[in-house]
C-alpha cells in the first residue's frame, strides 16, 4: 500500500486513540449483541416447541399422576410449561397429603407455586434482552461521540495555517465518520432483534399464563371431588 | 458487560453463537473493504525541486581543435583506400582469365555426354511404350471379366437380402400382435381388480361414515340426556327452546367451561340455568365416544316440553 491509499483500514489505523477506543467498544458491543441474538433465537424457538409438545401431551387424556412422573423424570429437568405443571401439582399433592387443608386452600397453594414458577420462567426468557436494548439505544451516541472527537482534532490542526484547504481536514473527518457508521451497524440489528424477541417472549408468557389458569381450574374440580368423598 | 460475562460461562452453545457473531462481522468487514476498494483520494500533485548544473566553456578553441583532428584523419583514410583499390583490380584480372579457360573445357565434355544420353533415352522410351500397350490390353480384359462376375454376385446377394427382410418383417409383425393381445388382457384384468378394490373401499368408507354418524348422533343424545337430568327448569322456560351451548372439556369428559354461543331463544334465567346444568353435570359422557371426542364442542340443547 502506498501512502496515497485511502482505504478504510488505513483510516482506522490513522485515527486518534480516543476514536480507536470508541471503535473497539462498538465492535465488542456488536459482537456481543449478535451472540445474544443467536443464543436467544435458539432458546425461544426451543421454548415454543417444548410448550407445543407439552400441551399436546397434557390434553391427550393422560392421567395427571402419570404425566407428573414423566415430567419429573425428564432428561435435564422440566422446562417451561412442564415446570409450571410440576410445581403446581407437587404443591397440590403435598397439601392433600397433609389432609387438613380445605379445597380452596389446596388450589390456592398450587396457584401460588405455579405463579412462582411462571415468574422464574419469565425471568429466564427475558434474560439478556435488556443488553440488546442498551446496545440498540446507546451505540449510535457512542459512535457520534467518536465522530465529534475526530472532527475536533482535525479542525485543531487548521489553527496555525494561513491558507487552509479542504484537503487538510477531509481525511480526518472521513475517519471520524467511520465511528458513526459502526455505531449504526451495531444498533440496527440489536433494535430489530430486541423488538422481535420481546414480542416472542410476551406470547410465550401469555401461553404459560393461560395454561396456569386452565390447570388450576382442573385442580379445583379435583379438590372439590376429594372434599365430597 | 455483566451480561456478556454471564454469557461467556455457558459452554459450547456460546462458542457456537460467538462463532456465528464473528462470522457476521467478518462478512460485513469484507463487504466494506470490497466496496471501498477503488476509493481514490484527490490530492494536489507534489512538486519536487530539481537542480541544474552548468560549466562555462570557450567554444572557439574547442571548434578549431576539432576541425584539425578531423582533417588529419580524412587524409590518412584517403591514402589507404587508393592502395587497396589497386591491389583489388590486379587480382580481379587474373581470376577472370583462369575462369575463361575452365569454362571452355567443361563445355566440350558436356556436349559429348549429352549426345550419348539422348541415344540411350530414345531406345528406352520405345521399349517402354510397347510394354505399356501390352499391359494395358491385358488389364482391360481382366477388368471386363471381373465386372461381369461382380454383377452376377450382386444380383444374387440382393435377392437373398430381400428374402431375409421379408422374413424378419413377418416375424416382427407376429410378435407385435402377440404383445398387443397380452397387454390388452393384462389391462382388462387390472381394471377389473381396481374396480373391485374401489367398490370394497367405498363400501368400507360408507360403513365407517355411517358408524361415525350414528356415533355422533348417539353422543349428542347422551349429552342432551345428561344436561337435561341436571337441569332445574325455571318456570319461564318454554317448550320449543333451542340453545347452542359451547362446552370446553378435557379427555375423560370433565367440563372445563360452558357458555351460551350464538342463537338462544330463552330468557336470561333460562340461559343461566342451562350453564348451571352443564356445570352441575360436571363431566360429559366419554367412554365409548372416544372417536368423536373433541376438546371444544358446540351442541344444541332442545326442550320441547315434558
Amino acid at each position: 500500500m502506498t501512502s496515497d491509499d485511502l482505504h478504510v483500514w488505513q483510516l482506522i489505523l490513522h485515527a486518534s486513540w480516543v476514536v480507536k477506543f470508541v471503535m473497539l467498544t462498538l465492535l465488542a458491543a456488536s459482537v456481543a449483541s449478535w451472540m445474544i441474538i443467536f443464543r436467544k433465537r435458539a432458546m425461544l424457538n426451543l421454548a415454543e416447541k417444548n410448550a407445543d409438545r407439552f400441551e399436546e401431551r397434557f390434553w391427550s387424556g393422560l392421567k395427571l399422576t402419570t404425566l407428573h412422573d414423566e415430567v419429573t423424570h425428564e432428561k435435564g429437568g422440566a422446562q417451561g410449561m412442564g415446570k409450571l405443571f410440576e410445581a403446581g401439582y407437587a404443591e397440590f399433592n403435598r397439601l392433600r397429603e397433609q389432609g387438613r387443608a380445605s379445597a380452596d386452600r389446596m388450589v390456592e397453594g398450587a396457584e401460588r407455586a405455579m405463579r412462582i414458577a411462571l415468574t422464574r420462567e419469565s425471568d429466564r426468557l427475558e434474560q439478556h434482552l435488556s443488553f440488546l436494548a442498551t446496545v440498540g439505544s446507546t451505540s449510535p451516541y457512542i459512535g457520534l461521540f467518536g465522530t465529534v472527537w475526530g472532527i475536533m482534532v482535525s479542525f485543531q490542526a487548521l489553527a496555525n495555517v494561513n491558507q487552509a484547504t479542504i484537503a487538510m481536514v477531509a481525511p480526518g473527518i472521513s475517519e471520524a465518520l467511520i465511528a458513526t457508521a459502526m455505531g449504526l451497524f451495531a444498533a440496527i440489528p440489536a433494535v430489530i432483534a430486541y423488538n422481535k424477541f420481546s414480542n416472542q417472549v410476551e406470547r410465550i408468557e401469555l401461553r404459560l399464563d393461560n395454561f396456569k389458569e386452565e390447570f388450576s381450574s382442573i385442580l379445583n374440580r379435583q379438590a372439590l371431588a376429594i372434599g365430597e368423598d | 458487560m455483566a451480561a456478556f460475562r454471564a454469557l461467556l460461562s455457558e459452554g459450547w452453545q456460546n462458542a457456537k453463537a460467538l462463532g456465528l457473531a464473528v462470522g457476521v462481522h467478518v462478512l460485513a468487514a469484507a463487504l466494506i473493504v470490497l466496496g471501498t476498494m477503488n476509493w481514490k483520494p484527490v490530492r494536489p500533485p507534489q512538486i519536487t525541486g530539481m537542480t541544474i548544473e552548468a560549466v562555462m566553456v570557450d567554444t572557439q578553441a574547442l571548434q578549431a581543435a576539432r576541425t584539425e583532428a578531423r582533417e588529419a584523419a580524412e587524409a590518412e583514410a584517403r591514402a589507404q583506400e587508393a592502395a587497396q583499390q589497386r591491389q583489388e583490380r590486379l587480382e580481379q584480372r587474373q581470376r577472370e582469365l583462369a575462369a575463361q579457360r575452365e569454362r571452355e573445357a567443361e563445355a566440350a565434355k558436356v556436349e559429348e555426354q549429352r549426345q550419348q544420353a539422348e541415344e540411350a533415352e530414345r531406345k528406352r522410351q520405345a521399349e517402354l511404350r510397347l510394354q505399356q500397350l501390352r499391359e494395358q490390353q491385358e488389364r482391360e480384359r481382366q477388368a471386363e471379366i471381373e465386372r461381369q462376375q461382380k454383377e452376377l454376385e450382386d444380383l444374387k446377394r440382393q435377392r437373398e437380402e430381400a428374402e431375409r427382410q421379408r422374413k424378419q418383417e413377418e416375424e416382427r409383425l407376429k410378435q407385435l400382435e402377440q404383445r398387443r393381445q397380452e397387454e390388452a388382457a393384462k389391462q382388462r384384468q387390472a381394471a377389473a381388480e381396481a374396480e373391485l378394490q374401489r367398490q370394497l373401499e367405498a363400501e368400507a368408507a360408507a360403513q365407517r361414515a355411517q358408524q361415525l354418524g350414528t356415533l355422533s348422533d348417539q353422543y349428542a343424545a347422551a349429552i342432551q340426556a345428561q344436561v337435561t337430568n341436571n337441569w332445574l327448569r325455571p318456570p319461564t322456560a318454554q317448550p320449543g327452546l333451542r340453545c347452542t351451548l359451547s362446552i370446553v372439556q378435557i379427555p375423560g369428559g370433565e367440563v372445563i367451561s360452558a357458555s351460551i354461543k350464538g342463537s338462544c331463544n330463552g330468557d336470561e334465567a333460562t340461559r343461566r340455568s342451562l350453564i348451571a346444568a352443564v356445570e352441575r353435570a360436571g363431566s360429559l359422557p366419554y367412554r365409548g365416544f372416544e372417536d368423536v371426542f373433541q376438546r371444544e364442542i358446540d351442541f344444541i340443547f332442545r326442550y320441547d316440553g315434558d
